[in-house]
């Protein structure tokens, strides 16, 4: 049985004009891109479109891939860029559910339950309420799970800087969570933390 | 080490970890490949899967390659004919001398294209030239007119600050630059 291509070689395959060849590497990154973007704060419904445009552009700027990096840093590097310009364009529509309503004070009304779900959506809310600058490196580390360097890599930031941003970006999370969201804090941590 | 630079107020990767475990259980799934491939395919320059892309130097060279191909495939032709005594060495001659004056006329005319590109090329220089004598004294003139005009300008601002200093208002020791005096 022949083995996979690696991604470097689809790349080359592809710009040597074998267009077909990038289909192997839609369907081997397309879930990675998705939930990075609703991680990043997309809604579930936009995911797609926000999937399809990151593709367009991994094509369009395909010769400026260095291959001495992973393919998924990269991606994660559109995806990020794709996720900001969608929500930055689409701020003035989101900022009616930017807290759920009835849910802000940290009491959850009888009819809603706390499900996982619902747990990630209030998540989604609080982390809207920190800066882009803070809230992606957040989410690339202690989300979907990304070492400090190539968090760095990805945003194209020294890792010092990527470091205090996280210290800062931990600390206004916790702020907010003391503040709106009391139900997110891990047990035992309300008293500690006001 | 992470620990060296823990700052006020930050809570700790741990807790990070613990508060965000339900976004990292969040999974997006979709299908974008036919949507995808879709919209690089009306791309300009992009074709579909299995349709060569036309290389125009692959062409040439092919074109080129076919040619030189035919050529040989005829002279073999005509020298197991000729060596065979099946044709007469003044028939061959009959097919290949129109081959070559063709050749030739080709050549000439090509020649003659490159010889007219270069002289129109000599004579642009050569007019070139011809302004730049014309030009030259003019441009000598105009250089001598601004070098004396800025010799002039020199001497009328020394009359002029020569003239400013002997009418200036004479200062005293005592004059306090601080308010309003001249040093």
């Amino acid at each position: 049985m022949a083995s996979e291509p690696t991604d470097v070689d689809l790349v080359r395959e592809v710009l040597a004009g074998r267009v077909d060849r990038f289909e192997i590497l839609v369907r081997r990154y397309q879930r990675l891109v998705a939930t990075a973007a609703l991680r990043m704060g997309i809604h579930r419904q936009e995911v797609e479109d926000v999937a399809n445009e990151v593709f367009y552009k991994v094509f369009r700027s395909l010769g400026s891939y260095e291959p001495r990096h992973a393919l998924s840093t990269w991606l994660y590097r559109i995806t990020v860029n794709a996720a900001l310009d969608r929500r930055r364009s689409r701020r003035h529509e989101t900022l009616g559910d930017e807290i759920p309503v009835g849910l802000s004070d940290g009491r959850p009304s009888p009819h809603e339950r706390a499900d996982e779900r619902q747990r990630a959506g209030l998540l989604q809310a609080a982390l809207r309420r920190l800066p882009d600058r803070y809230r992606v490196p957040l989410v690339l580390v202690h989300v979907d799970g990304l070492p400090v360097e190539e968090v760095a890599r990805v945003l194209d930031l020294p890792e010092g800087t990527v470091k205090s941003r996280l210290f800062r970006a931990r600390a206004m999370l916790k702020e907010i969570v003391r503040r709106h969201y009391p139900g997110l804090a891990p047990a035992g941590a309300l008293g500690e933390t006001s | 080490m992470m620990r060296l630079f823990r700052r006020d107020g930050d809570p700790g990767p741990a807790w990070a970890e613990t508060v965000l475990s339900p976004l990292r259980r969040e999974r997006a799934d979709c299908d974008v490949v036919a949507d995808v491939m879709a919209r690089l395919r009306e791309l300009p320059g992009v074709h579909g899967p299995g349709r060569a892309r036309y290389q125009p130097g692959l062409a040439w060279a092919s074109w080129l390659a076919s040619g030189f191909a035919a050529l040989e495939v005829l002279a073999a032709a005509l020298w197991g004919l000729a060596s065979r005594g099946e044709v007469d060495l003044r028939q061959v001659w009959g097919l290949v001398a129109p081959l070559g004056r063709a050749v030739l006329l080709l050549g000439e005319i090509l020649v003659g294209v490159v010889a007219r590109i270069a002289a129109a090329g000599a004579a642009l220089l050569r007019g070139f030239w011809i302004l730049l004598e014309i030009a030259g004294p003019v441009l000598r003139g105009a250089g001598f007119a601004a070098a004396a005009c800025g010799a002039l300008s020199i001497v009328i601002s020394l009359y002029v600050f020569a003239n400013a200093r002997r009418v200036a208002p004479a200062a005293g020791f005592r004059a306090d630059p601080f308010h309003g005096g001249t040093r």
